[in-house]
């Protein structure tokens, strides 16, 4: 609370208005702006988008070899897949022919198949 | 090429040209509705954070200046449901700008004063009125500068300024500060 006298103004001036008015606002404007101006308040830098975006293409491009990596080799140890035609058994076999070629045969040896 | 200490980011480079350029816009349209210097800066610093969190967001902002405005506004006005108005008080500032026990010398003492009638009288005038008056007064805005920040006609500033000082004018002499016509 002010116990201070009033009016500290000049009435006189106030009544010439414009330029003590513009004087005394110019005064009191600029008393109120802080000096020195602050600095901006600190915000954490932004994250860089591109190498964001760079890691996580590495990321999914690693991911994609190991699941390929790993499909392959499951594949290629997969037991039971054939590498030549599956000779037939039973009667099936009986009709066909199935000894080996002579040259195939050691000689002095019984045919590989009878008839 | 041999690295800097500390890498150059474009971002915080945009930032900060924006802060150079308009927080003193920020702070002089928070101050006209709040009159109070320290609650202004508050809500000017809120308002350039809030500009880099969207940014972070990766929205684009087309016209940063209107963006920081009228977030500014919105901020002074939620400002009013906030603790400084919940607790009913109001900080040294607006309270006439008088701080009784400092020992002033006489002229301090007088300015002191002049600017709390000032204060007062500033406080009756329209929202409007004060968002032109600190602009003008405080950073030494011409008209067109006035109409670009306040997104009106500069025939409109010319004719609100003239009105609001005349206001302004008229107010302290209600006060018995004038009585010359």
């Amino acid at each position: 609370m002010s116990s201070v006298v009033r009016p500290p103004v000049d009435p006189a001036r106030v009544g010439r208005g414009g330029d003590w008015l513009d004087e005394v606002l110019r005064d009191f404007f600029r008393s109120e702006m802080p000096a020195p101006w602050p600095a901006p308040a600190r915000a954490t830098p932004l994250p860089r988008r591109t190498r964001v975006s760079h890691g996580r293409f590495a990321l999914a491009a690693s991911v994609g070899l190991l699941l390929i990596g790993s499909l392959t080799m499951a594949g290629a140890l997969r037991p039971g897949v054939p590498d030549a035609p599956v000779r037939p058994l039973g009667a099936e076999a009986k009709k066909k022919d199935l000894r080996l070629p002579e040259k195939l045969v050691p000689k002095g040896n019984a045919p590989a198949v009878r008839p | 090429m041999k690295p800097s200490p500390r890498p150059a980011d474009p971002q915080h480079a945009d930032f900060e040209d924006l802060y150079r350029r308009y927080s003193r816009e920020v702070w002089a349209l928070a101050y006209a509705r709040w009159m109070n210097a320290d609650t202004a800066m508050d809500i000017a610093q809120e308002t350039f954070l809030r500009l880099w969190k969207q940014w972070e967001t990766g929205e684009a902002i087309v016209n940063p200046r209107a963006w920081l405005l009228r977030v500014a506004r919105n901020l002074a006005e939620d400002h009013a449901k906030s603790a400084f108005r919940r607790n009913g008080t109001h900080p040294p500032q607006t309270m006439n700008d008088v701080r009784g026990h400092d020992p002033a010398p006489h002229e301090a003492l007088e300015r002191a004063e002049t600017f709390a009638q000032l204060r007062e009288v500033l406080e009756e005038l329209p929202r409007a009125d004060r968002e032109i008056l600190t602009l003008r007064y405080a950073l030494d805005y011409e008209t067109n500068q006035i109409a670009e920040a306040l997104a009106i006609n500069p025939t409109a500033v010319h004719m609100r300024l003239s009105r609001a000082r005349q206001r302004l004018a008229e107010r302290l002499k209600a006060q018995g500060v004038g009585q010359i016509p």
